[in-house]
């Protein structure tokens, strides 16, 4: 991790307006993306976990620039393109692409894997001749796992597997740096997500891309993650390396997650430590005063509904937002 | 099974029409009073439509046809009339479904609904109608029962519509709770505290408890026994650590294997099961159904095999051909592969 980070994302703020009322004025605001930082080295996967609400989908969009950020500054490969105007977005888009949840609905129904493959081909390289361009879909195709005779085929004919894998290609035709992953095996069986997951991974080492890994999963952010963020209500609350992660949490929040994740082993419960929160996510409309996550929090003081806890280096390099992080507690004997 | 709450023998479902299938396949499985039965599969394999055939809910479809019997409370289920089938609805056995937003009248307050399972199933005074309904919204962690019972459904959180689901399933003190995929629309965190919660009632209720899911992760956290269904057909039905320690069937194994758990280590490809389960009305494979996607297909398989005990403990049953040794040795290692 030497050098430039492909992506630089600093202080970064998305706000949307919330309309309502009967003359249709501002209501309030939904604080979905709040000065969030981070850097992702090039070849790395940075896996960003959280639940609804949380921004996780609205940071993913600023990344590859389907919205604009409010505040902040987003860099790629050393270049400013936080305010870049859409006209001159297209060139990114070669670099920049984003795999999306539902394989059902981000395949255009009437149009052949071809031609769907084709148009992002023509992104690249529209000079390229009929024949190379049919040749150049088949590969892909095969890089994914997908016979060449898929190519004439709508998606209706496809499995929700298949699409997603007609998704990937999609993605890869431009031959991208950086994939922006959102949630992109949440709508799969189980033994289907592990052949997609290991498809990206097969691709990343191949290829050498660097992947922006989004999921609620923490077993499948596990799986992909070099880096692990964790986000609440709009803020990055913890980001650590994925195997000290899973080892030890330092945020209250990821500790909970953890603990909630269903393991498929009956006698998980004995080994360990199980932790129901209290009550709901408040709405991003409306984060709490202080640390966003003091209402819920087991561990709240006082000092945490005052002040908010700012993103900061622990010891071992491990960057928290907690008054109270959960490590310097443990040795105290909790 | 004598003593058995419930009791489903030879459970089949047709779906007839342009295409013809059979969407659950003679599936036979019986709960006991307390006891959690949790039935896995993937999409498509038959476990939403065996849970609503239970409850009646595809009889009025005519598209399709039952064969069986569902013996609950020394009757069959199947011979009832729609009056009796209806007392039954509700009070003997109640549902929860996936989505609690479009189980919920958007119109109506959720007292209101609440209250009107209370209605139907007994002739109480709406004072009385009202205390009960707070009551119900205390008991599955409401906070403030007493305004939120005029609150409207989009006024509540995703997990607190559940809970509302949860209340008026509980309304008239049923034995069989049937939950659908309960917390699937739902964060972890708040699955986390329905689970919870649902464990707890069962427990306070006395309630048997069948729980749809296709996250395995779930079914280890609650069930006493699981049942695992492919293509309509229960493929191994057990105790829930005899099956988690000791899968018997190939797809079970793989199934467990290819979980990307966090307690797995990181940077090993996960093992997957190829290809991708039948579609029903394209026609199931003949004999076995995950003959065509299995590692260790003998060609026997072309022969359904029963669903038999393959070791010792006869309440663990599978429906395949292999080895009980190969089942034992090769199975386990997958798993164990899978963990190391």
């Amino acid at each position: 991790m030497s050098g430039t980070p492909l992506v630089r994302v600093a202080a970064l703020r998305k706000y949307f307006a919330v309309k309502g009322g009967w003359l249709g004025g501002r209501r309030g605001q939904v604080h979905a993306v709040d000065d969030v930082s981070f850097d992702v080295a090039s070849g790395e996967t940075l896996g960003l976990v959280g639940e609804s609400g949380c921004g996780k989908s609205t940071l993913a969009r600023c990344i590859v620039r389907l919205v604009e950020p409010d505040q902040g500054k987003l860099e790629f490969d050393g270049e400013d393109i936080t305010h870049r105007p859409t006209r001159s977005l297209r060139p990114l888009r070669r670099q920049i692409q984003l795999i999306f949840q539902d394989p059902f609905a981000s395949l255009n129904p009437r149009k052949r894997i071809s031609q769907i493959l084709g148009a992002a081909l023509d992104l690249r390289d529209a000079s390229v001749s009929r024949g190379d361009r049919q040749a150049e879909i088949a590969r892909l195709l095969e890089r994914v796992g997908l016979a060449p005779q898929f190519m004439d085929r709508r998606p209706r004919e496809l499995s929700g597997g298949q699409r997603q894998r007609v998704g990937i290609a999609r993605a890869l035709a431009v031959g991208p740096r950086l994939i922006v992953a959102d949630e992109p095996v949440s709508a799969l069986d189980v033994s289907v997500q592990a052949d997609i997951l290991n498809l990206l991974k097969d691709l990343q080492a191949e290829l050498g891309l660097t992947v922006i890994f989004i999921s609620h999963d923490l077993g499948v952010i596990r799986h992909v993650s070099d880096r692990v963020g964790v986000m609440y209500l709009g803020r990055l609350v913890e980001l650590a390396p994925a195997d000290q992660f899973y080892a030890a949490p330092l945020h209250p929040y990821s500790e909970a997650l953890l603990s909630a994740i269903p393991m498929p082993d009956p006698d998980a419960h004995l080994t360990r430590k199980e932790i129901v929160l209290e009550g709901d996510i408040p709405s991003p409309l409306a984060p709490p005063k202080g640390c966003r996550f003091h209402t819920r929090c087991p561990y709240a003081q006082a000092l945490c509904a005052g002040s908010e806890p700012k993103l900061s280096t622990q010891a071992g390099g491990r960057l928290v937002a907690c008054h109270f992080p959960l490590a310097k507690q443990e040795s105290t004997g909790r | 099974m004598s003593g058995a709450l419930i009791d489903i023998r030879n459970l089949t479902v047709r779906l007839s029409g342009g295409r013809d299938a059979v969407l659950v396949d003679d599936v036979s499985f019986a709960v006991g009073k307390g006891e959690v039965l949790c039935i896995v599969g993937e999409s498509g394999c038959g476990k939403t439509v065996t849970a609503r055939s239970i409850i009646g809910l595809t009889r009025h479809d005519p598209r399709f046809s039952l064969s069986g019997e569902i013996h609950f409370d020394g009757r069959d289920l199947m011979r009832l009339g729609a009056d009796e089938l209806r007392q039954v609805q509700g009070a003997g056995i109640a549902m929860i479904f996936q989505d609690p937003m479009t189980s919920l009248n958007p119109l109506h307050r959720i007292g209101r609904q609440i209250g009107e399972v209370l209605t139907l199933h007994g002739k109480h005074s709406s004072a009385e109608i009202r205390r009960r309904t707070i009551e119900l919204l205390r008991q599955v962690g409401i906070p403030n029962p007493e305004t939120r019972i005029d609150d409207y459904p989009h006024q509540f959180s995703g997990g607190m519509r559940q809970r509302a689901m949860i209340a008026m399933a509980l309304a008239c003190s049923p034995s069989l709770l049937i939950a659908d995929e309960p917390t699937t629309a739902l964060d972890v965190t708040t699955q986390k505290q329905i689970l919870t919660l649902i464990k707890k009632l069962k427990v306070d209720y006395g309630m048997g408890l069948i729980l749809i899911t296709h996250d395995l992760g779930i079914v280890a956290e609650i069930a006493d026994r699981v049942m695992v269904m492919y293509a309509g057909r229960c493929v191994e039905i057990g105790a829930v650590r005899a099956l988690f320690r000791t899968p018997q069937h190939p797809y079970t194994a793989g199934l467990l294997a290819s979980i990307p758990a966090a307690n797995r280590v990181r940077g090993e490809r996960l093992p997957s099961i190829r290809g991708v389960p039948p579609i029903l009305s394209e026609g199931r494979p003949q004999g076995c159904a995950f003959l065509p996607r299995c590692d260790f297909a003998l060609g026997q398989c072309r022969n359904l095999p029963p669903l038999r005990a393959s070791g010792t403990d006869t309440d663990h049953l599978d429906r395949c051909w292999l080895s009980p040794e190969v089942k034992n040795q090769t199975l386990r290692r997958l798993q164990e592969g899978a963990e190391a």
